[in-house]
Parts: C-alpha cells; structure tokens; sequence
C-alpha cells in the first residue's frame, strides 16, 4: 500500500477548491480568521521568490505493457500541474526539490522529487480500481475512495462525451448501476428525472439533487403553466423548456460523483434525500503550450423506431353500402355519406379501386374517382434529418500562483421536428489564486444564453405534433396540408379538410411557435485558509440565477384557439448558498488519525413568475399583447424559502486500514411550522480494508468492506401550511383551494442502512462492486388525492413509511492487457420498493397518491410506490376474460390492481476495446420489467391505425376471445360478434388501463464510439499536442415489445414527470456523429 | 489557544446568531404572497355560476341527448348511452362537479356570516338547493351533512338517504325566501347571473331576481318528489301558485336563471371548439320528427336540414333512429346540431346558458292546475311555457297563438302534452329532461332491440367509481340499500 503525499492527504478534508460569489455577511463573519493569517502572506511570498523552477517533460507508460496513458493528472502539494495527453505526454514546471505525483484511476499513483530538469519516462503499475482513487464528496470535499463507507461512482467527464446528445445527463445512462432516468421524450432538450435506488417518497419528488462545485443548482423545471399532459379539450399543452442540469458545457465537465445512499449526502441534508450528483468542473492547470483545446462535435439524427402503423386499410368507420361493402366517399357522393371527416381507419382496403376523395386543387371533392391508394410516407415525411453542432474551446493557462480556464461552448440544434430546434452558448471560467502560500481563492462563474424560437409541444392536444400523428390516416397525402393556409384566406383560414378536431401539421410546426429566451448565471467565490498543519477553513457563497422569457403563438382559425392566442412568460428562480467549514486534523498516535470539523450552511431560494395571456387576437398572424381582443390575464406566481443549517464531522482513520466517519446536521426550515420546522440527523460509515487487516489469497489484491447507517431529514415547498384562496380568471373572483394545506406538518426522515463490498481479483483483471441497501422513510410530506366530498381534491399529509431495499452491482475486467486490451464493465441493479405503513391522516386501506387520466397510483400496505390501477378486465378463475352476453364487450372491472411502473431491474454492458492508437467502445442497456399505461396506444388503437388492429378486419366484426357467464354461474365461450371499430373502441377504451397498459421492457444499443489517437510523431509536426478523431452513434437500436415510439417514456404534467404514463410522446431520434478533439 | 478562539469558536458563535436571526422571519417568510387568505362571500359567485352555466349545456349534450333521444354520435360504436350503456365512470364527472359546488358554496356560507352580510346567505342555500337537487337525483342516497367537513377531520363522510337531503334542502329554500324578504342588505352586484338588474328594462333588483330563482327551484324540488304522498307535494306547489306575494318566482324569461355568456376570454363557451359540438354526432329522430310535428320555429336554429346521398336533394329536417342496429346503413346525411345556438363563429356574440328556464315554472303550474282540475289555467299556464320555451333562445321570436293552431300542439288536458313542451324547453338545460322521464315517464319514447336492459331507461349513475376505495365502509352502506346495488338500474327514493 502506497503512502499518499502529505498534501493531499491534508487536502482531504478540505473542501474541494474552486469558485463563488462572496456575500458581505460572509466576508465580515470570516474577518477574524482572516487577520490571523494576514501577516503570514508577506513572508511566504519572498520564500516563493528564492525557489528555482526547473522544466520536466516526458511520457507515462504503464509498467506492463508500456503503453502511454493518457489522462494521468499531475500534482504537487495538492496543487494540479496538469495532465498527460492522449499520447501521454507531460510538460511541466516545478519548483525544484518538490514532490510531484502522476495519478490514475486504476493505477498506483506515482511520486517522486524533482530535483533537476529534463526528460524521463514514468511508469505507472495498476492498482485495484479504488485503491487511489480521489473522489468528490458531500460539500465538495475531496476523499480518497478508500476511506469512504458508502457506495460512489465517479464518472469522468470523457465518459460523457463520448457519445453526446443535447442533454449531457444522456451520458449517465447505464453507466451507474442504481441510477434511473426518466424522460418524457419531450423534444430537443428533453429534460430528464434523475432518481437513485427507487422511489423513496410516495410523492413525485424522488429527484436527486445536482450540484455544481459545491453549489446546487436550480434543476426544477419552471413549468409552462400546464399542469396535464392530457388537455383536449380545453388547456394548452406542456412544453420541455428544459431544467438547468441540460444546460451544463459537457465539455467543461471534469467529473460526476454519484453519491446513491443518505450516508454519502447526509451533510447536505433534506434535500439530498433522493441522493445527490456531484458534478466538478474542470479547473486550470500549468501547461506548457497555449493550454488551448478544441472539441469539436457534429451530429445526425433520424427517429430511432416508428410505431407499428398500418397501411393496408384506409379512413372510415366500418360503413357499409347498400351492397354491404366498405365505401369511402369524401363529402356526400353517389358512393354514400361522408366518410372523410373521421379519423378512424375502419375504411376500406386498398385494393386498387376507386372512390371521390379530397382534390387538393379546388379544396373540394375530386370531380372524378382518384385510386385508392395509402401514403406511407403521411407521418414519417414529416419529420427531417436533425442537426447538432456542439462546438466548445477551452483554454487553460496558470503560473504556480494562479491557474485558470476558460471556456466558450456553442450549441446548435435543429431538431428532427421541421422548424424546431434551440441555440445555447454556454461560457464559463475557473479561476485559482494562491495569495500566499496559506490562502488561496478559487472561483468559477459561468453564463449559459439558450433560446429558441419553438420548441416542440408534447402531450395529447391539439397543439402538439403527437396529437396529429395519431389522428393522421392512411389515405391522406401529407402534401396536402403543405399549403397551410386556404387560398386568400392566409392566416384565416387553414387547411384541414378531413377532420377538423386536428390542426394542420405544418402550421403546428411552423406558426403555433414555443419560444424560449433564458439567461442562467451560477458562479461561486471560495476562500480556503491553512492556518498550520492542524487547523484550516473555508468559506464558500455561491448563486444561481436563471431568467426565463417564454411565449406561446396561437394562430387563428386552429381548433383550440379559433382567434388565436398569445401568451407571454416571466419567469425567474435564484437559489443563493453560503456555507463555511472548519476542520482540525490531529495525528491522536502513530496509527490513529482524525479529522473534526464544523460548519453551516444558509440556502435562499426565491422565484418568480408572470405570464399574460391575451386569449383571441383582434387581427390574424400579430402576436402582441396589445392585439388582444379582450382583456389580458395576468397570472402571477412568487416563491421564497429559506433554510438553514449547522453540521459538525468527524473523520477517524486506524492505520490506514479502517476508516470511521460519522457527521451531524441540524436545519431549520422557514417551510414548516414553528415546532416541527428544525430537526436534526446523524449518520455513521465505516470502511474495512479487509486486503490490509487480514492476509487474503493471493488472487484477491484488494478487498474492502462498507457499512453505514445514516439519517436525513426533509421539509417541503413553502406554503403548504395555512388555508388560502387561489385567484380566479373572473374578475374579483377567487376559488376557494382545492388542495388542504396542513398546519401541522413535520418533517420527513429516512433512515438508511447500507453495506458493500468492493474487492479486485487476479491482479487487478477483475474488480467487483457489490452493495446492499436497506432504507424507510417515515412521514413524508405528500401532496394526496382526497375523495371531493370532503371538499377538498388534494390534502398534504405526513405520508406512511416506505422501504425500499436492493442490489447494485458493478463487475469490471481486464482480461485483455497489452497493446489491445479490453475492458467490459456491467452495472446491474435492483430495487424493491414496499410501502410497510399507510399514513393515519386519511382513512382507509387504500390511498390514492397519483393520477394521470384514468389511471392512477394506489398505496396499499404491502404494496409499491410504482402500484398502477384502473379499470380493466374481470376474468374467471382459469384466466379467461369474460364478455358481456348481450353487448359481446367485455366486462368493466370496478378499479383493480393493474401492474407495476418499476421495472424488476435494470442492467448496463459497457465495452471498451484498444488497440495502439485505436479505441472502440460500445454500451449495451435496458431494464427487465415495469408496464407503461399508453394514451398513443389506446388512441391509435381505438381509430385502428396500428397493425394489431387488422385482426377481424375481413369479416367486419371481431369475437372477442374469452367466456361468458351463463345463469347458472358456469362459462360458456363467447360467440357474440362485435363490429371490427367496436371491438376496438371498447376493449381498448381509455378507461381499460389494463388492455393499454403494456410492458416495458427494453435494450437499447446506447452508445457507440470509434475513435483514432493520431500518434505524437504526427501532432509534433503539426505542432499539436493532441489531437483524436472519431465516430459516434447513440441510440441506434431498440428492441422492445412497447408499440410506440419508446418504452423510456413518462407523462410530463406541467414541472413533474410522471413515470409510468405515456401522453402523447414525440419519437427518439437516433444519433450519428462525429467528434474531433485537439489541443494546442 | 486564541487560534482556537479565532478560527473557531468566534465564527461558531457569529454563524450561530446568524442562523438564528434569520430563523427568526421564517414565519413571515412562509405566508403565501400569492394568494388571499380571507374571502367576501361574493368573489366566490362568479365562477360557480359560469361553471353551472357551463355543465348545464355541457353534460346536456353529452349524456341526456343520447337518453332522452335528442342527439346521439354518429357513426360510432355499436354500444353507447343511448343504447343504455352507462359506464361506471359515467358519473364521475357530476359527482366531482357538484361536489366542487357545494364546496364553493359553504365558503360562501360562512363567508356571509362571518362578513354579516345574509343576502348571501340565501343565495348560499338557493345555489346549494340547485347543486345537491341535481346530485341526490342523479345519485340517490350521497354524503351530504358529513360532506365538506375535512377541515372538521372527517375524510370518509357517511352517506344520507335522499329523503332526508331533500328534506333539508327544501327548508333551506324556505328559509332562504325568508331571507331575501326580510333582510335590508343588498347584493354587492356584479354576479353574472342576475347582477346587470335593469338591462333588461326591468325595475327588479337581482335580489329579487335571486328570491325568485330560489322559489322556482323550490317548486322543482317539491314537484321532483309528487310521487311520494308523505310530500304531499301538489298541495304545497298549490299554496306557493296562490301566494305570488310570499312567493314570487320567474314571470319572464328574462327573469329566469339564465346565463349570458359572450364567448370573450374570461367568459368562454361551453365548447371550445366549434367542432366538438357538431361533427360525429347526429339528431335522433324522435327529436326532429317531434320538432316537425309541431312546426316548431327552433329546428333552424337547433339543427342543420338534411341531405340526399348523393348530395342535391335537402330532405328537410330529419334525424337518425336512437339505438338502431349497429349494421344499419342510412342513405342520407341526416341534421346535426346547428353550432351557431351555443358557440357562434365570432366571439363576442351573446349565446344563452340556461341553468333553469321560465318555462319550466309555467309547466309546473300547469301540472299542478291539472292534478287538481283546473283545466283553463293548465292550459294558460301550458301556452306561456311553450312560449317561454321558443322565445328563452336568442334570435327566436315568439309565434304566437297560432302555433296551438296545430292539433298536435293545442291543450289537450293531458300531462302527456305538457311534458311533451316541457321536454322540449328544458333543451340543454342538464339532466332536467331525463328526472322528469323518470318522474312522470314522458315523453315517450320509442324503445329499439338494441337497447341494453332489455329497453329499460338507466335510473342513475353509479357511484364515483374511486369512492370503492377512498370511503369504502360508507360506499358499501349506501350500495346495499340499493334495489340492485350500485347499478344504473336501480330507482332514486323518489322514483319509487
């Protein structure tokens, strides 16, 4: 076991070294620290003068196989002096006489004094994958993987572009096991729910909490102001303005630390609950060169799969002539009535014939008969070839005083839906400063501009392209909507001859417009001060501020908005953290070695938003408040919410071969009541180096054992206390609240216990990561779906207790070393999740915790946070489903147990293949289990678009397959034929959760990338110092039983995403790519 | 030592009293400075009115059509509500509306005492009469006094029998009326309802206008109940024709409860697409041949004309049976509904919302008339009633005495006759058409194989279909008292 240098050792505890911005109070309350240290500056500075800087270049080879790594970061007294390149060469300049360190994940790191110049290969050996690792904690402290008792996966920033969409967070997918996304597959940004181990609260919040360089960042989605993603009828549509995590530079991404279990957030308290993702940026470092590097990225994108359409029979209803033949007639025609206005493909079948149809010349019927033929091309035409073009430019430069980088990233996307698309320019810089050799002070501040001029709506309405596919039949020329507008009737009239409930697609895409102008601004300022070897502090205060305008075109003439509609949006969130930490580190014996610390935290969260709606347009195609044909509506929202918090620490180390941990915290909410609104939590890890305290066979080279046990408590959004009137569209008017706020609410907690072991076999060629986890939240706060006859539609309650236990497990090998080498990694994880206790606030054994539609979520003692229930089938003791004599439907079944959103597990396979300059990687992922309820599926099932409704199509009626109950209690099999369009509608009806609900399991070729080093010889000439090409694919096949686009799918209703329900989704694109990467 | 008490403890101390200051606004912070905690009992009006306008004509269309065969989708399904197919949820939708309701209303209840303003009181009890009539006689037994009490801790209400509700509903009438004559407050105006006093060239305040609401809706609750005899309801309709004074109620159309809506944002129509109310779906025949026996002047405005296949020919005014064999062709393209009565091209033109019409008054005199024999003022009280029923319409003038010129439509001394115009006038006015089916089995209407039950008309809804799991102990109760249990078949309390 290697001995680490004392710096980073030191360094440890101390909170790790980057960015802020300073809030006055912080500076006063750090005044008396900073006088101490003031007189210690002067001297340290003319010490630093008298040192002589000597140059040292050369190459890190691995010991075995000799070839250069590439990566290999180099320090000196916890001071970064860079890396290797991709051909792992290093250029440095040191003090002479310092001790530099090359690190490596997965090696033994390095040390040796530099005491002359010049050039010299150094060669690393490989450790186990944790042995040296340096991971990024809770509050941004730097830990050593080893000391740790709770389960991390660091993911490094390369990981995350090696295939890159849109939304970085993509990257994550399958790559940690225990990690969950969800998106709503909502367009370009596509926001994502990011949960770890389950859904722990039976609320929708399970959300991990991200945090930028010790400061957590805004990732609420502002919601657009729709609350349902189901909205026929009535509201707009939801649209995915994006959350702040998609809005990170990748580029700029150093590494993300996944912190999973209470024990590794339980510093961070309440809001970590759902576990917290610890992104650290990358910061300067002292390069020879310019320190500039270009990454470059350009990408394709097509849809990834199409739903199973049908092209075989066109519009109708199953009407019959007098002959009783299918006839299609559009407007009344000798043939028969209209067929043409409905969107049921219960027609005829192409076969050859003819029949009047729409002549898109006059608008009218056709004079003649036009063959009736299908247009296969009427959905998939209408989407494009996306385009994404991710540029970003870093320099980084730095003296032994200063380092610093700076970044510019520039995005632009056209996505695959024609006329949407967004632009982000994204500029950040990291500054350090050593003002002696005591003080330093570090800061990061970046400024993401992201704006569009539409973004896609999703959900199931009119305004949303989801909605027009569905409702598009198979006879119908996609060109004839192209016009948009009727002749002389431009931005009047619009063109939608067969049924009017759908809006023409080109003027959804082209007029009905979702802009978006955001300003986010994070940065923070950190002040870190050695008063000596036992004792240093750091203060830190940091912001994030993001500012939103959005609005919402609504032309004339479309079937929500028959004189339009404009709507603006105001929106602005800031959260605002200081926090200081104070540590004293103590050598209490040769083997015994401890750390203390104390701290606190005050976080401010406030928000604010407006928007105004002009609700009809005095004249067509002006979208301004002031052409509003009546008054505006203003709606008005503000949030404040502050919390604060005291924590103390407490590190022990025995030998360097069990390490103890434990830590304390204390908030006080402003969210609860006096009483209930300060609560207080501990939590205890503790790590075993088992290869170290015991001698093991001589085929384990590493073992290490985990336990902990943490608690953390939680509060909830401000205002959910105290009875209040919500705000009318009449005038004067209020409604009285349809929630119950709840005076009496406490705090949530969890307990969570966690144990693990990590150990490396044959010499470091296989390491195995394996963890159990046990943990029950008690008295969460939800937000409930109470029976209307108590008044009241929702009541926040302190919920029950909820457990969720499971597996992770995580297999690296290395069975291929040497000038090819291969690296296979698999994540695999599963959780189960049980409600063990329903709340006593509400009576009843069943309590409804969701809904969306028909649908909802019911917990039952026993039962699971993910249990969906609806209506569906009732079926007699041998399974069968049973009909109705009479109707030949089948029976309703009064709101029954339907199935399980959760998927059994969820498994990853990543690979990574080298040879020489030569790197192949792909990753395989998807989950086993879990169903998704599908409007797409119910819809386009009712109207018979999809292939699984040709059945019975022939014969005209269907009988359903099943029994029926005979009077004397017996079944009989069922005989009753059904109309074909009957049958459909009625067993696929929206309210049969069970018939629409289907399973979604699958596996996903997640990504792919080819990449080629060029060698030094070549980068030397063209005076580079690194420069790599490759090829990428992300997304590029699916195998899945779900019918629709994609079973990673969830309703977005208004700022949640709900899982399991799907409303309407926009389809996957699949992504081809190419990446070019240089350095200066 | 002083290290110790520099680095350490002083900002210990300073962060301490920090925390500790700031915690000391949390209170003041977490007061919700977006909404009102405190309510006059007339904010709450407006948009209760404009949703029971809107339900009214919404649910009309959608459900009572399709019973009462006045409309039906057309081409759809082989099953559907006017085959008998009441689905489990079918109900849902009122029950969560007229819960809404009731809600609003006890706001406004204690919003009214604790403002002492008593007006408000009454129009309180009228608005809970009109919501919970509707329930009860869509539902039978339902929570009611332990309802709207989760603020009082109860979370499963126990269901009260209909009688009993109704008994409290008309005495709350009763007292409301005592309330408007006595108390010398006035309205705050402004409801959109009856606020606009004078528009109309009437010298009434809208706290007459009020009291005459409720005194109408108490005649149709104790009409509602004429078949149970411990009502006694046609005696006590009798003393409330014969006191005009002490209980004044509508005389005119523009008295009546009427809702005038402009389609202007924040006042919508009922539909928001003009296609949602008239594509896929067709008037019944029943309807439009009953229309045509009586040369009624409302067809152009309740419907478009008929046309040949292929197109040419207009057949005139002219629907599609009612439940008719799902394998039916039908060589025409039959009427439908005519979008300009409830959702004009432009908006900003005034439609009518009825929540409860004149008519209905007049027809309940008439009824009463002729259950005690007076046969001339039956038949006055008839003739005002069919008129009421033609001119409650915007854009329908009265066709005066010669539309009784018509056998078919003349006072012939039978409750058939009024029933039959009452049917007509209560034209989207909610589920009004379908209880007084019930109640008095007219009009007739034509029964078809293809109907469910065996032809027998759905006598309720099922119960809120979540209510199995949200209040199950008081959900089974109410469903074993039922005839069939929590079927659409079994009868109301006062259906028996």
């Amino acid at each position: 076991m290697k001995t680490l240098p004392y710096p980073k050792e030191r360094r440890g505890y101390l909170a790790s070294t980057r960015s802020s911005m300073l809030k006055l109070s912080a500076i006063l309350l750090f005044a008396p620290i900073g006088s101490a240290g003031a007189n210690n500056i002067e001297r340290t500075y003319i010490s630093q003068q008298s040192q002589e800087q000597v140059s040292v270049q050369g190459t890190v080879r691995d010991r075995e196989t000799g070839s250069p790594l590439s990566g290999v970061t180099i320090s000196s007294q916890g001071r970064s002096l860079g890396a290797t390149n991709e051909s792992g060469a290093f250029s440095i300049q040191v003090n002479r006489g310092v001790n530099v360190t090359f690190a490596l994940i997965g090696y033994n790191s390095h040390t040796e004094q530099i005491n002359n110049g010049g050039t010299r290969t150094i060669q690393l050996t490989t450790s186990s994958r944790e042995v040296e690792e340096v991971v990024v904690t809770a509050l941004g402290i730097e830990r050593e993987a080893k000391g740790l008792g709770y389960a991390i996966s660091s993911i490094k920033g390369d990981e995350l572009t090696n295939a890159v969409s849109n939304n970085w967070s993509d990257g994550l997918k399958g790559k940690v096991a225990g990690l969950n996304l969800t998106q709503a597959s909502s367009g370009p940004i596509n926001s994502t729910r990011i949960n770890l181990r389950g859904d722990r609260s039976l609320s929708g919040n399970n959300e991990a909490m991200i945090v930028i360089d010790g400061i957590p960042m805004v990732n609420g989605q502002l919601s657009s102001g729709v609350s349902d993603a189901y909205g026929v009828g009535g509201a707009d549509v939801p649209i995915d303005f994006g959350n702040g995590l998609s809005d990170i530079n990748p580029d700029d991404i150093e590494s993300v630390s996944v912190l999973k279990g209470a024990a590794a957030t339980a510093l961070y308290g309440s809001r970590a609950a759902n576990g917290a993702l610890i992104i650290t940026t990358k910061s300067g470092k002292t390069k020879k060169g310019l320190g500039i590097s270009v990454n470059s990225n350009t990408s394709f994108n097509d849809v990834l799969r199409w739903p199973e359409f049908q092209y075989e029979y066109g519009q109708g209803t199953n009407q019959r002539n007098a002959d009783g033949e299918l006839f299609y007639s559009f407007q009344p025609s000798e043939d028969g009535p209209n067929t043409g206005s409905t969107s049921s493909a219960f027609g005829p079948k192409f076969a050859g014939q003819s029949y009047y149809q729409y002549d898109p010349a006059t608008g009218e019927q056709s004079a003649t008969r036009l063959p009736w033929i299908p247009y296969k091309d009427n959905i998939k035409g209408f989407w494009r070839t996306g385009f994404t073009a991710m540029n970003s430019v870093a320099m980084e430069a730095g003296t032994d005083k200063y380092t610093g980088r700076f970044s510019l990233g520039h995005t632009k996307n056209e996505w695959i839906m024609p006329n949407t698309g967004f632009e982000r320019i994204v500029v950040s810089a990291n500054n350090r400063f050593e003002v002696t050799e005591k003080l330093s002070v570090s800061s990061r501040i970046s400024y993401t501009n992201k704006f569009s001029d539409n973004l896609p709506a999703t959900g199931y309405n009119n305004q949303s392209i989801s909605y027009f596919m569905i409702f598009q039949n198979p006879n119908i020329d996609l060109d004839v909507y192209r016009p948009r507008w009727q002749p002389g009737q431009e931005y009047i009239q619009q063109i939608h001859p067969f049924s009017s409930f759908i809006d023409n697609p080109f003027i959804i895409a082209n007029e009905m417009t979702n802009g978006l102008k955001n300003h986010n601004i994070e940065g923070n300022v950190q002040l870190n001060y050695q008063f000596n070897d036992k004792w240093d502090a750091m203060i830190r205060s940091g912001l994030n501020y993001r500012q939103d305008f959005r609005d919402n075109k609504r032309p004339w003439s479309t079937a929500q908005y028959t004189q339009g509609m404009y709507k603006e949006q105001d929106a602005m969130w800031m959260e605002h953290n200081t926090d200081f930490l104070v540590n004293y580190n103590e050598q209490l014996s040769d083997r015994i070695k401890m750390t203390l610390g104390a701290g606190g935290n005050i976080r401010k969260e406030e928000g604010r938003s407006k928007s105004v709606t002009a609700d009809g347009l005095m004249l067509p195609n002006i979208f301004k408040l002031s052409n509003a044909l009546n008054n505006l509506y203003v709606e008005h929202n503000k949030l404040e919410k502050q919390v604060n918090g005291l924590y103390g620490l407490a590190n022990f180390s025995f030998d360097d071969k069990i390490f103890v941990d434990l830590t304390a915290r204390n908030d006080w909410t402003s969210t609860l009541p006096k009483g209930n609104n300060s609560y207080f939590y501990p939590s205890i890890s503790s790590s075993f180096i088992l290869s170290d305290i015991f001698t093991l066979p001589k085929a384990v080279s590493f073992a290490k054992l985990r336990l902990s046990y943490a608690q953390v408590g939680n509060d909830t959004d401000p205002y959910q206390l105290y009875k209040v009137y919500t705000q009318s569209v009449f005038p004067g008017s209020v409604t009285p609240p349809g929630t119950r706020n709840n005076a009496e609410l406490k705090p949530e907690t969890s307990n969570s216990f966690e144990s693990g072991i990590n150990f490396s076999l044959f010499n470091n060629r296989l390491t195995t990561d394996v963890n159990y986890y046990y943990n029950t939240t008690n008295n969460q706060v939800l937000r409930v779906p109470v029976d209307i006859t108590t008044g009241y539609s929702f009541a926040f309650i302190n919920g029950g207790k909820v457990r969720n236990d499971g597996v992770e497990i995580m297999l690296t090998g290395h069975p291929v070393r040497g000038d090819f080498s291969w690296t296979p990694t698999i994540t695999w994880a599963k959780n189960n999740n049980k409600i063990l206790e329903l709340s006593d606030e509400i009576e009843g054994q069943q309590q409804i915790i969701m809904t969306s539609g028909t649908a909802s979520i019911v917990a039952v003692e026993g039962g699971t946070t993910g249990d969906i229930w609806g209506a569906g089938l009732v079926k007699n003791e041998d399974g069968q489903v049973i009909y109705d004599a009479n109707t030949g439907h089948s029976l309703r079944s009064p709101i029954k147990y339907i199935g399980n959103a959760y998927p059994a597990w969820r498994g990853g396979f990543h690979n990574e293949f080298r040879y020489k300059n030569y790197m192949l990687s792909a990753l395989v992922d998807g989950q086993y289990g879990g169903i998704i309820y599908s409007q797409t599926h119910h819809k386009m099932t009712e109207q018979g678009k999809l292939q699984h409704t040709l059945k019975g199509r022939e014969e005209g009626f269907i009988i359903g397959e099943g029994v029926i109950q005979n009077a004397d209690g017996s079944y009989s099999p069922n005989t009753k034929e059904v109309p074909v369009q009957s049958y459909y509608a009625d067993y696929y009806r929206r309210a049969n959760i069970e018939t629409n609900s289907l399973d979604a399991s699958y596996l996903k070729l997640r990504e792919v990338r080819l990449q080629y080093t060029f060698p030094r010889e070549v980068t030397e000439r063209m005076r580079l110092s690194g420069l790599s090409v490759a090829l990428y694919g992300r997304d590029l096949l699916l195998i899945s039983k779900f019918p629709i686009f994609d079973p990673e799918t969830a309703a977005l209703n208004g700022s949640t995403i709900m899982p399991g329900v799907e409303m309407g989704q926009l389809p996957t694109p699949r992504t081809f790519g190419f990446n070019l990467n240089l350095t200066l | 030592m002083k290290n110790t008490i520099h680095t350490y403890i002083l900002p210990a101390i300073l962060s301490a009293t920090l925390i500790t200051t700031s915690c000391s606004h949390f209170e003041e912070m977490n007061i919700d400075p977006n909404n009102i905690d405190v309510v006059v009992p007339n904010s709450l009006m407006n948009p209760l009115l404009y949703d029971m306008g809107t339900f009214s004509s919404n649910r009309n269309y959608d459900f009572t059509w399709q019973l009462m065969q006045v409309g039906f989708p057309y081409p759809a399904t082989a099953t559907g509500v006017h085959r008998y197919d009441i689905t489990p949820t079918a109900g849902n939708g009122t029950w969560n509306k007229g819960y809404t309701w009731l809600r609003s209303i006890s706001e406004m209840e204690e919003a009214a005492i604790n403002k002492e303003q008593p007006i408000y009181l009454a129009v309180a009890k009228t608005l809970k009469a009109y919501s919970a009539g509707m329930l009860t006689d869509a539902f039978g037994d339902m929570p009611f006094s332990e309802a709207i009490k989760l603020d009082e801790g109860i979370s499963t209400p126990k269901f009260d029998e209909q009688q009993e509700i109704y008994r409290v509903l008309i005495e709350g009438l009763e007292e409301a009326n005592s309330i408007y004559a006595s108390t010398d407050s006035d309205m705050s105006g402004g409801d959109i309802l009856f606020g606009n006093s004078g528009a109309n060239n009437e010298n009434i305040s809208s706290k007459e206008k009020w009291r005459k609401f409720n005194n109408s809706l108490l005649m149709r609750l104790l009409l509602r109940t004429s078949k149970r005899t411990e009502i006694d309801s046609y005696n006590r309709l009798k003393e409330i024709i014969d006191a005009p004074d002490r209980y004044p109620v509508f005389n005119s159309n523009a008295e009546a409860a009427i809702l005038k809506i402009s389609g202007l944002s924040p006042f919508n129509y009922a539909w928001n697409r003009r296609q949602d109310y008239t594509l896929t779906i067709t008037k019944a025949e029943f309807f439009v041949d009953m229309l045509n026996d009586y040369e009624d002047p409302r067809r152009p405005f309740f419907m478009s004309e008929a046309n040949s296949i292929p197109p040419g020919t207009n057949l005139g005014y002219k629907g599609i049976p009612a439940a008719h064999d799902p394998a039916a062709t039908f060589n025409f393209t039959p009427s439908i509904p005519n979008p300009d009565l409830m959702i004009p091209q432009n908006l900003g033109t005034v439609i009518h919302e009825i929540i409860m019409p004149y008519a209905e008054v007049e027809f309940i005199k008439s009824e009463v008339y002729l259950h005690f024999g007076d046969l001339e003022n039956a038949e006055e009280a008839y003739k005002k009633g069919t008129i009421a029923g033609i001119t409650q319409w915007v854009g329908i003038s009265s066709p005066g005495e010669t539309y009784f010129d018509n056998p078919l439509t003349a006072f012939n001394g039978t409750l058939e006759r009024i029933m039959n115009q009452k049917y007509l006038a209560l034209y989207m006015c909610d589920y009004q058409q379908w209880f007084e089916y019930r109640r008095t089995g007219f009009p007739v209407l034509p029964k078809t194989e293809h109907m469910l039950h065996g032809g027998e008309m759905p006598k309720r809804f099922m119960y809120h279909d979540r209510l199995s799991i949200t209040n199950p102990e008081n959900y089974k109760i109410a469903s074993d008292k039922l005839e069939h249990g929590d079927s659409p078949l079994s009868r109301v309390w006062w259906e028996k």
